[in-house]
């Protein structure tokens, strides 16, 4: 049996989708108007530790927001800083819009293997430190038109997603961008 | 020795939590709290219904969200009870303490009023405190609106929230403000000082159950523009001289926690000073207990001590 994560969705498969926006307040209103996604929980300068673009250290600042629709997590992703990374190469390629799924996972580094194994690159490692856990990036753009995100799940992940979907059941469009925490 | 649920959960916690509090970035630190009261916080409550408002306050408006237990019955208003949330005067809000004050407005039946009162360092000591007080008075002026009883108020608070509810109890009782029928301490701080030394902050203060020495002295760092302002009695309930003609006090701790000694010292002092005061001390488990209760059944125990006495106090 498949186990089904406390907002949703089931282990080891996808749980969030997405984009990279040119403007990210622009495209939460947008994404709450046409498509009922919210409250988003916005997430400024979200910092990952040992960050690293295509294996080498880099510089990256982004924002991302994060919204629910049923216990499926969409997110969308600007980028602040110029430095080449995993958003400025979708972008350059086909524009703004679909930039990943991700997939969740308990076992982080033989699925990291799998697909590096399988020729798609580890294009974005980084270390989310308030919830313990790891993120990476592999690169399957030629395949699927997108890249996947691992993301290593933990209990407090689960509670991240979970206070993220929370507000967004039976919500009544009050406070469509909040901050998570605060 | 430790409860098994509580020995699981915090081996959870060092897995999933990452660094200690005081080793995060203040913004971290909120969202690691947020991520493990949604994880761990019990779920199955069922209440009438919850409204988010906003209140006048000190500087600005006070955001509450009042639980109700049931329709508002014309004639027969529910007790109120006050609810200042935990979170070390830095951490936590309305949203991370939800899963109690849910299950304390079910299974009591009372109205609830949970306020996002001001966090410091933006705001630091005592912005919070006068937030929590300009709270209650609004919540006595209000009480008919909501379906609640002004003549049968309770104040509770767990942790940093424990401190704010004592506080508050003084401040009424000094101004002259609502007449208080209950408070309910939950592992409170009650001494902020740092400078006594009570074997339980050698014992458990570590880091090992949760809550250590160095979180407290971090958030001291960010609630206090000095050392002698923790010293304030409304900073530290247990330091004021004063403690007579107080409401019925209910002081409830948790063995492995830094903060069990002082809870049990506020009640002899209440006790002392002529104050009806209860105190347990719930063995095996630690800091934060209530915000766990849905992987640990001695949370809902605590919980259900918490109505019991609302049940005794709120007739």
């Amino acid at each position: 049996m498949t186990k089904i994560l406390s907002f949703g969705q089931p282990l080891g498969r996808i749980m969030q989708v997405a984009y990279v926006v040119e403007d990210i307040e622009k495209a939460m209103a947008h994404w709450t108007d046409k498509l009922g996604v919210g409250p988003f929980f916005l997430f400024e300068h979200f910092a990952l530790e040992d960050y690293r673009y295509r294996g080498k250290p880099s510089d990256l600042d982004i924002t991302i927001a994060m919204g629910f629709s049923g216990s499926m997590c969409f997110e969308l992703i600007v980028q602040h800083s110029k430095s080449p990374s995993v958003y400025t190469d979708v972008i350059e390629k086909k524009g703004y819009g679909f930039h990943h799924w991700a997939v969740s996972t308990t076992t982080f580094d033989d699925d990291l293997a799998r697909y590096v194994n399988s020729g798609n690159e580890e294009v974005l490692y980084g270390f989310v430190t308030p919830v313990n856990a790891r993120a990476a990036y592999v690169d399957t753009m030629t395949e699927l038109g997108g890249m996947i995100e691992l993301i290593e799940i933990n209990p407090a992940v689960e509670g991240l997603f979970s206070a993220i979907k929370e507000p967004s059941i039976n919500w009544d469009g009050k406070n469509p961008v909040r901050i998570l925490g605060s | 020795m430790l409860d098994k649920q509580t020995e699981k959960m915090l081996s959870d916690i060092n897995e999933a939590a990452g660094p200690a509090l005081h080793e995060m970035s203040v913004d971290d630190a909120r969202l690691s709290l947020a991520a493990i009261s949604a994880a761990a916080g019990y779920k199955n409550t069922q209440i009438f219904a919850s409204e988010d408002r906003e209140i006048p306050g000190p500087n600005g408006p006070i955001p509450i969200r009042i639980y109700s237990p049931h329709a508002i019955i014309p004639g027969q208003p529910a007790p109120l009870l006050m609810f200042y949330h935990g979170g070390g005067f830095v951490l936590g809000n309305i949203e991370t303490h939800d899963s109690i004050t849910q299950y304390l407005c079910e299974k009591a039946g009372v109205v609830v009023i949970s306020v996002d009162y001001r966090l410091a360092p933006e705001n630091p000591f005592p912005a919070g405190l006068e937030d929590c007080y300009a709270a209650l008075v609004w919540a006595k002026d209000n009480a008919q609106d909501i379906g609640g009883d002004g003549d049968r108020i309770a104040i509770a608070g767990d942790s940093a929230g424990g401190n704010l509810a004592a506080s508050v109890c003084l401040m009424a009782r000094d101004r002259k403000g609502p007449d208080i029928k209950l408070q309910l301490l939950i592992y409170p701080c009650v001494d902020m000082s740092l400078e006594v030394d009570y074997p339980s902050y050698t014992k458990y203060g570590g880091g090992e159950y949760f809550l250590s020495l160095n979180d407290m002295k971090w958030i001291n760092g960010l609630y206090f523009k000095n050392s002698e302002e923790a010293k304030d009695m409304r900073a530290s309930p247990l330091l004021c001289t004063d403690l007579s003609n107080l409401p019925p006090t209910l002081v409830i701790t948790a063995e492995y926690d830094p903060l069990c000694d002082q809870g049990e010292h506020y009640v002899q002092s209440l006790s002392k000073a002529g104050v009806i005061a209860e105190y347990q001390c719930f063995s095996g488990t630690i800091h934060g207990f209530l915000s766990f209760a849905g992987v640990l059944d001695i949370g809902i125990t605590g919980m259900d001590r918490l109505v019991q006495a609302m049940k005794d106090y709120l007739k």
